[in-house]
């Protein structure tokens, strides 16, 4: 085993892979189209707020419903101290981003005392008691709303230059990047010994407490991590909008989410990008399903699960494992099937080759010992 | 048992009792486990075993009695807490994390040592890249031991039922325990899969890890063990070597039914 050679080759391929995200995000930077620069931005904001579901539940195993909320807080938060009290843009960026932080970490103390469905539900009363709650304030616009007024500067690149702020390809830009630099990170995360606890919790909480894992501290982090991308995006989404106001945090907004999240693929780094940018192309660009689009969205979210559970991202990996194996085996003959190998030691035991149909009666819902 | 008396008990358990609704699941039990032991711990389906397993590892709290551990009531630390201080337990089924792959699963054993607070005199990042490089040596070296090497990485969930036990015992000596609790680890495996099992546990003994082993599997609490304690209806009926255990009338009479 290679392991070296492995991660120097796994260096340079995610390396390409940033590189080619750079190329694609300065070409759609340099775009004159205002529709393609819109969706664009749209996707980004879309992409990274699906993204703190994605560390919550798509790596940590909670489904929460309170990331609408705490992007709601970020973007009012953001948009209050713009407005009522003139903090530049980065400054209330950090602002907003600690409100949604310790409102999060409220939310994460309480509900990552209950599992599961009782979970879910937890968040789900937080989240619509924040959207209920942010409007009545009476800093906050009430019905009304405020607008958000960023200005979040200039950058030059060469003799390029953007305005942040503007249509013109600035906005798309600093959504863009905010949107790499999270993903990275949740990237690193993932690989960390604290992002391989979260996905350990996940797969199964009792297991990784019987090997040291302190379930709840864990599940706590993740939550405030989520909710830190959360309060992020939803600043980054009120600046897109220019004026933000209730109805733009639904319930419905929550439901968007779960599709664009259970779409791309939960657990992959860019599944909420795929279903982001597939949400955004149909209903901001194509209108499609026009006035039913919430029923159609619906629908098929049912579909997906049906049929394809780990998304768009999971089919995908499903298939390059499928021509990888046959590749494989195509090579090796049928030595897959050979049993012991000869440097096994005493203790190799029978065939050890995966046995894909043979998966045995572990992980039955029903667990008679050790609950958490 | 003359020379392992002398060094004072690994782990004791005092008047340990749990009650569910009324019934006494683990009824006033006391034991003494001593470094280096491989102890059996037998008894008809219901006798509490997995129970008494419970609560020894923090699973469970006991409704009377304290758990100590190193001369230390660990009674009060959560399960968690347990396993970091080396007294870790498997699981009945093959518990492992079925989506991750084989090699994550080994490591996820090690997480301990991966994620321990930085050594106050050395500089963050290199010390942590090193214990990280530590631990990943000592997967590839479990992996080596195990003969898993070409499954390394496939998803956990799919290796036979076989495999993933003991892959589940593997996780588990990963977290590097002064005491390993397991739970029914012959149970579901063929017979060459016993030997290996039976392998295995001279290995982890040698290697200095103290072991119950809870097993219906006579056969092998017969041979691998050098004492064994009887649970019948929550209560300690017998204890002593195996030969002892086998004449024993209460135990015969438990087995019965008598």
């Amino acid at each position: 085993m290679t392991s070296a050679a492995d991660r120097r080759q796994a260096v340079r391929k995610s390396g390409l892979v940033w590189l080619g995200a750079a190329v694609v995000i300065v070409a759609v930077g340099r775009s004159s189209n205002l529709e393609i620069l819109n969706v664009g931005a749209l996707t980004a904001i879309w992409a990274l707020w699906s993204s703190s579901l994605n560390v919550v539940w798509g790596y940590g195993g909670d489904f929460s419903m309170a990331q609408i909320g705490l992007g709601a807080v970020g973007a009012y938060m953001e948009a209050v101290l713009v407005t009522h009290y003139g903090w530049p843009f980065w400054a209330a960026l950090g602002g907003a981003v600690g409100a949604a932080v310790v409102v999060g970490f409220v939310i994460g103390v309480v509900a990552a005392r209950l599992s599961g469905f009782y979970f879910s539900i937890m968040t789900l009363a937080f989240g619509l008691a924040l959207l209920a709650l942010v409007p009545t304030l009476a800093i906050t616009g009430q019905s009304t709303g405020l607008p958000t007024n960023i200005a979040p500067g200039t950058i030059r690149i060469g003799g390029l230059e953007w305005n942040l702020a503007s249509r013109r390809g600035g906005y798309f830009l600093l959504c863009a990047l905010v949107l790499v630099v999270v993903l990275f990170l949740v990237a690193r995360l993932v690989k960390s010994p604290r992002g391989r606890a979260m996905v350990a919790v996940r797969e199964d909480p009792v297991l990784a407490t019987s090997v040291a894992i302190d379930v709840g501290r864990t599940r706590l982090v993740a939550f405030v991590l989520g909710a830190v991308i959360a309060g992020i995006a939803g600043v980054l989404y009120g600046g897109y909008l220019g004026f933000i106001f209730p109805s733009l945090f639904t319930f419905s907004a929550i439901i968007t989410m779960i599709v664009q999240v259970v779409l791309g693929g939960r657990g992959f780094l860019i599944g909420p990008l795929i279903g982001a940018a597939i949400y955004v192309v149909l209903t901001d660009w194509v209108r499609f399903g026009g006035q039913y689009s919430d029923g159609v969205f619906g629908l098929l979210l049912v579909v997906i699960i049906l049929f394809a559970p780990k998304g768009l991202c999971g089919l995908g990996a499903d298939a390059i494992d499928a021509f990888r194996r046959r590749r494989e085996a195509g090579r090796a003959g049928t030595s897959l099937a050979s049993g012991n190998q000869p440097g096994s030691g005493p203790t190799g035991t029978g065939p050890i080759a995966p046995a894909s149909d043979d998966v045995g009666p572990h992980h039955s819902v029903v667990q008679t010992d050790g609950t958490r | 048992m003359t020379t392992l008396d002398q060094s004072p008990p690994l782990l004791e358990v005092k008047s340990v009792s749990k009650e569910f609704g009324g019934i006494r699941a683990v009824d006033d039990v006391s034991a003494e486990i001593f470094p280096g032991e491989l102890v059996g711990l037998i008894g008809p389906n219901g006798a509490g075993k997995t129970t008494l397993f419970n609560l020894i590892s923090g699973f469970a709290a006991p409704s009377a009695g304290t758990i100590v551990w190193k001369g230390a009531d660990v009674s009060r630390l959560d399960a968690a807490g347990r396993a970091r201080l080396g007294l870790v337990r498997t699981f009945q089924n093959a518990r492992v994390f079925p989506g991750l792959t084989v090699r994550e699963n080994l490591a996820l054993g090690a997480h301990r040592f991966q994620a321990k607070p930085i050594h106050p005199e050395g500089r963050r990042w290199p010390l942590r890249r090193a214990e990280a490089h530590a631990a990943g040596n000592n997967v590839a070296e479990a992996l080596a031991r195990l003969g898993y090497e070409n499954v390394a990485h496939a998803a956990a969930g799919v290796l036979s039922y076989g495999q993933a036990k003991r892959l589940g015992v593997a996780i588990a000596v990963m977290c590097q325990p002064s005491l390993l609790l397991l739970d029914e680890p012959a149970a579901g495996l063929n017979t060459d899969e016993v030997e290996t099992l039976r392998q295995d546990l001279s290995i982890m003994t040698v290697s200095g890890i103290t072991i119950v082993l809870v097993e219906h599997h006579m056969g092998l609490v017969m041979t691998a063990c050098g004492r064994v304690i009887v649970l019948d209806a929550g209560r300690m009926i017998a204890e002593g070597p195996p030969e002892q255990i086998a004449n024993d009338p209460a135990v015969i009479g438990a087995y019965l039914g008598a």
